[in-house]
């Protein structure tokens, strides 16, 4: 962390829970990233396999349909069910994280602003 | 001394210094730097053994995730066919017998699993007991998790403010010294 501080102003107990709000903010974000990324992953996986499915035919089953750590022989409508169920599941996930990390983004700034209004140069809050 | 805060799990609440020249007498500064280092120290430790807890219950959810879904998809499955009066097909499966080897077997859907819990215990539950189980201990792991989330920024938080401590009493005591110092010279 490059948090450094110069002494010119004294910090009070509001900038000590500003710059504390910052910090936990801050690292929130890190780790809302790296989740959003892993379960965009997921996502598109999910995307890519609907699109081969489209050209499964009930005759190609029965599909072996992966269910915890098991396959488990599905027909093609028992298949496309449950990816589409899976689809829905991590889409709203999605959805949840995009929401956290915009609020969290919003957050930084907004802190950002209060610090660097009060602070001027003898902060650094560029990590 | 101010009053000791914690958070919910008793973690303590670092100190804010209010004036650093209260706080310290001229002089001190370096024990109370000391002092500062080892409550960063401690705080540091808590994290460290936090994060592994965060690991481990991060690697158990999907475990008992994986066990629900399967639970739920028999569960459904035997109760389609008795809504039906019918007496379930035999699920058709390919199970991990290795890390390479994957083989078959057919399933009878009977109305019984066997749930290991763990310290060589496997015990027998109905479909919906299991399912209920499994269910109220994702819930657990989940909260459990919410939880040590929390700590571990209420953690950073304590640790931020005894890094803006520490940087203060520096300040302070650099500032004191070039003060103090032609005088003595």
């Amino acid at each position: 962390m490059s948090m450094q501080m110069e002494a010119e102003v004294e910090v009070n107990r509001e900038d000590q829970g500003n710059i504390n709000a910052f910090s936990k903010v801050h690292a929130r974000i890190d780790v809302l990233d790296a989740q959003y990324e892993a379960k965009k992953k997921e996502l598109d996986y999910l995307e890519d396999l609907a699109q081969e499915w489209e050209l499964a035919d009930e005759d190609d089953g029965p599909f072996k349909y992966r269910i915890g750590d098991t396959f488990v022989d599905l027909t093609l409508e028992e298949s496309q069910e449950r990816l589409a169920a899976a689809t829905a599941a991590v889409q709203k996930e999605l959805q949840a994280m995009k929401a956290q990390m915009d609020e969290a983004h919003a957050e930084v700034a907004r802190l950002k602003k209060i610090l660097y209004g009060k602070f001027g140069k003898s902060i650094n809050l560029e990590m | 001394m101010p009053k000791i805060e914690a958070n919910p799990r008793g973690i303590p609440k670092a100190p804010f210094v209010e004036k650093v020249e209260e706080f310290c007498a001229i002089g001190e500064a370096d024990a109370t730097l000391r002092s500062f280092q080892e409550m960063i120290a401690k705080y540091k430790y808590m994290q460290t053994s936090l994060e592994g807890r965060k690991k481990s219950l991060e690697s158990k959810l999907p475990e008992i995730t994986k066990t629900l879904e399967l639970v739920q998809f028999m569960n459904a499955k035997s109760q389609a066919a008795t809504d039906q009066g019918a007496s379930p097909e035999p699920l058709n499966t390919h199970y991990e017998l290795s890390d390479t080897l994957w083989a078959n077997a057919k399933v009878d859907l009977t109305d019984k699993v066997n749930l290991w819990l763990g310290a060589n215990v496997m015990l027998e539950y109905s479909l919906e007991e299991a399912e209920a189980l499994l269910t109220t201990k994702r819930d657990a792991a989940r909260t459990t998790l919410k939880q040590v989330d929390e700590d571990l920024e209420y953690l950073r938080e304590q640790i931020t403010t005894m890094e803006v401590n520490t940087a203060r009493v520096y300040n302070w005591d650099v500032k004191n010294r070039r003060q103090t110092a032609p005088t003595k010279a």
